[in-house]
């Protein structure tokens, strides 16, 4: 099974609540993928 | 509960006589105290007491003496409070003194308000400091002796090196690396942490706070409910709700949100609506509205019949992207149904929602120029998914054995239904005589093309009339049903005492999936496979089997 660190889902609930628009699973993806370039 | 309770006395002090007025007066407690938790203090004063008492046996005139002394003998059941005129005895519906407490509450929710306890530190997180390789958590359930105690903690985070295996298989977490991973090991991730996350709201492959989510109002609620079932086909989309129940301008700035929320928030009403929509197109209907498919045989007998797709699920090579050709079977014809197999999954829709049951689909026939309605029931547990609905269009146009093609349309949850038309054709085909219950064959004339291996005349499989359907328990032996295809569509090879039948694999298919669905797979896998030696391979011939009935 295959998870988030708790770092990452904090993220991604903060983007998600501060977000009014949808956004899709592949959205979410390329957003952790920016963040762990950064 | 509450008898076993009031039964289990508690041990009262003092002599015989005591400790029996203590358990009659103990009674009287628990009647006054019969509203109150376990652990409430029950306060009586002698007076009270000896008022009640008094009742039964009005003229004992020691009874304020006997109280005191009877209950003053158990002071681990009764605790006693004040004198003299004020005495009382206080105690539990659990037959244990208050205590210390003198009876009062500790624990009275205005002073929990009023003096709130100190703010919780959060322990800290240590980040799990393991060798590169061994990145890996694994939640482990520790073994439980039978009665477990209460307070232990179920689960514990162990790292993963060698050790004793559990008795339980382990639930391996694997952490995922953003800039390592791939796309879909993320996104397979970010689905699994999200999906529990009660604050998000998910809907298909998008997602969204929930809280930024508009609500629905009751009277919303009502007004979607009444413009359903106002709508020709009971059902109505998202986009209808949003713009004609709720009024919601498609150029407006939350017009995508708006549609998310319908969505959501009548999934959450799963008593009043019925999700028919897939994961990209909502279609509401009501919740107790009919479903599409036969009256035949129940929905929930058909899909336990597609159950082996859930074992049995290959697919084909397509034909072309987007379209899967499909030869009818009689099963398929006789109940108007599809199997929801790898080839037609790669075409149908997702569902919206967990746990959806259906998505409502149309499928359109250039030949004949009408739209038939239909459903894609999802598999469940142990029933696999089909199409049902297509009972009627198959009955007007096809025949078993009928060549179609299953292609997607640029609209969404639409499809084209086509079949070759060619010029009438008269043979006598295999058909149930309901009254009767049995086979026969009776004159049909028909314009599609078919694959004749799949055509069930009177030439190709004579054996078949009269038969009576397999009873429902022989029906769900998958070999039984083929040892029946080999009786109805082989040929007996030996003697009628001692029978051998041959038949090819085409006939075969053809004949059991009469009876039920019977995947090429399943029945190649019976044939040759060493558990039913009753069929055997035909070394000779290719795609020829014997049947030899045991016994």
């Amino acid at each position: 099974m295959l998870t988030l660190s708790e770092s990452d889902l904090m993220y991604l609930l903060t983007l998600l609540r501060s977000n009014d628009q949808p956004m899709t699973t592949s959205d979410l993806v390329h957003a952790l993928q920016e963040r762990a370039r950064k | 509960m509450q008898a076993e309770q009031i039964l289990t006395a508690p041990a009262f002090g003092g002599t015989d006589e005591e400790q029996a007025l203590a358990a009659e007066l103990f009674q009287i407690y628990l009647a006054q105290g019969r509203f109150f938790s376990d652990g409430a203090p029950i306060r009586l004063s002698l007076l009270q007491l000896v008022e009640a008492m008094g009742k039964s046996q009005p003229r004992v005139r020691t009874w304020p003496r006997r109280i005191e002394e009877a209950l003053s003998a158990s002071p681990d059941v009764f605790a006693q409070e004040g004198s003299g005129d004020d005495l009382s005895f206080v105690t539990t519906r659990r037959g244990v003194s208050p205590g210390g407490s003198s009876g009062r509450r500790e624990q009275v929710l205005t002073a929990r308000f009023a003096t709130p306890q100190p703010k919780r530190e959060r322990p800290v997180r240590k980040a799990p400091v393991l060798a590169p390789a061994e990145s890996i958590v694994i939640a482990t359930e520790t073994q439980t002796p039978i009665a477990p105690p209460i307070d232990t903690t179920p689960f514990e985070v162990v790292s993963v090196l060698p050790e004793p295996a559990p008795a339980i298989t382990p639930v391996t977490a694997q952490q995922i690396d953003a800039l390592t991973a791939t796309d879909s090991e993320i996104a397979q991730a970010i689905q699994e942490a999200l999906g529990s996350e009660a604050a998000v709201a998910r809907w298909g492959d998008q997602w969204i706070g929930e809280e930024r989510l508009q609500r629905l109002s009751r009277g919303d609620l009502r007004r979607i409910e009444d413009f359903i079932r106002e709508q020709p086909e009971r059902i109505a989309t998202d986009v209808e709700i949003a713009q004609d129940v709720l009024g919601i301008r498609p150029n407006a700035a939350d017009y995508a949100s708006m549609l998310f929320a319908v969505n959501y928030r009548l999934s959450r009403e799963p008593r009043e609506f019925e999700y028919l929509g897939s994961a990209t197109h909502g279609v509401w209907s009501l919740a107790n509205a009919s479903a599409i498919g036969t009256a035949k045989r129940k929905a929930s007998e058909i899909g336990q019949d597609y159950r082996v797709l859930l074992e049995y699920d290959y697919s084909a090579e397509p034909a072309e992207e987007g379209l899967v050709e499909h030869i009818l079977s009689y099963y398929e014809y006789t109940y108007g149904v599809l199997p929801f197999d790898a080839n037609l999954r790669s075409i149908m829709p997702m569902p919206g929602f967990k746990d959806q049951r259906a998505v409502r689909i149309t499928f359109e026939s250039p030949q004949t120029g009408e739209t038939v309605q239909a459903e894609l029931r999802f598999p469940t547990g142990n029933r696999g998914g089909y199409i049902a609905g297509l009972e009627t269009f198959y009955a007007e146009n096809l025949i078993p054995g009928a060549v179609l093609t299953i292609e997607k349309t640029d609209q969404p949850q639409h499809y084209l239904l086509e079949y070759f038309r060619v010029s009438g054709e008269d043979r006598k085909l295999l058909a149930l005589d309901e009254k009767k219950g049995k086979y026969v064959f009776r004159p049909t004339t028909f314009y599609c093309a078919t694959q004749d291996e799949f055509v069930l005349s009177e030439n190709r499989v004579p054996r078949f009339a009269d038969q009576k359907p397999l009873d429902e328990r022989s029906k769900r032996h998958p070999e039984q049903v083929i040892a029946a295809a080999f009786e109805r569509a082989g040929e007996n090879v030996q003697t009628s005492d001692d029978p051998k039948y041959y038949a090819l694999i085409a006939d075969l298919q053809a004949a059991a999936n009469v009876e039920r669905p019977i995947p090429a797979e399943l029945l190649r896998d019976i044939l040759v496979n060493d558990t039913h030696p009753e069929f055997s391979v035909d070394e000779s011939t290719e795609d020829a089997f014997f049947y030899t009935p045991t016994a």
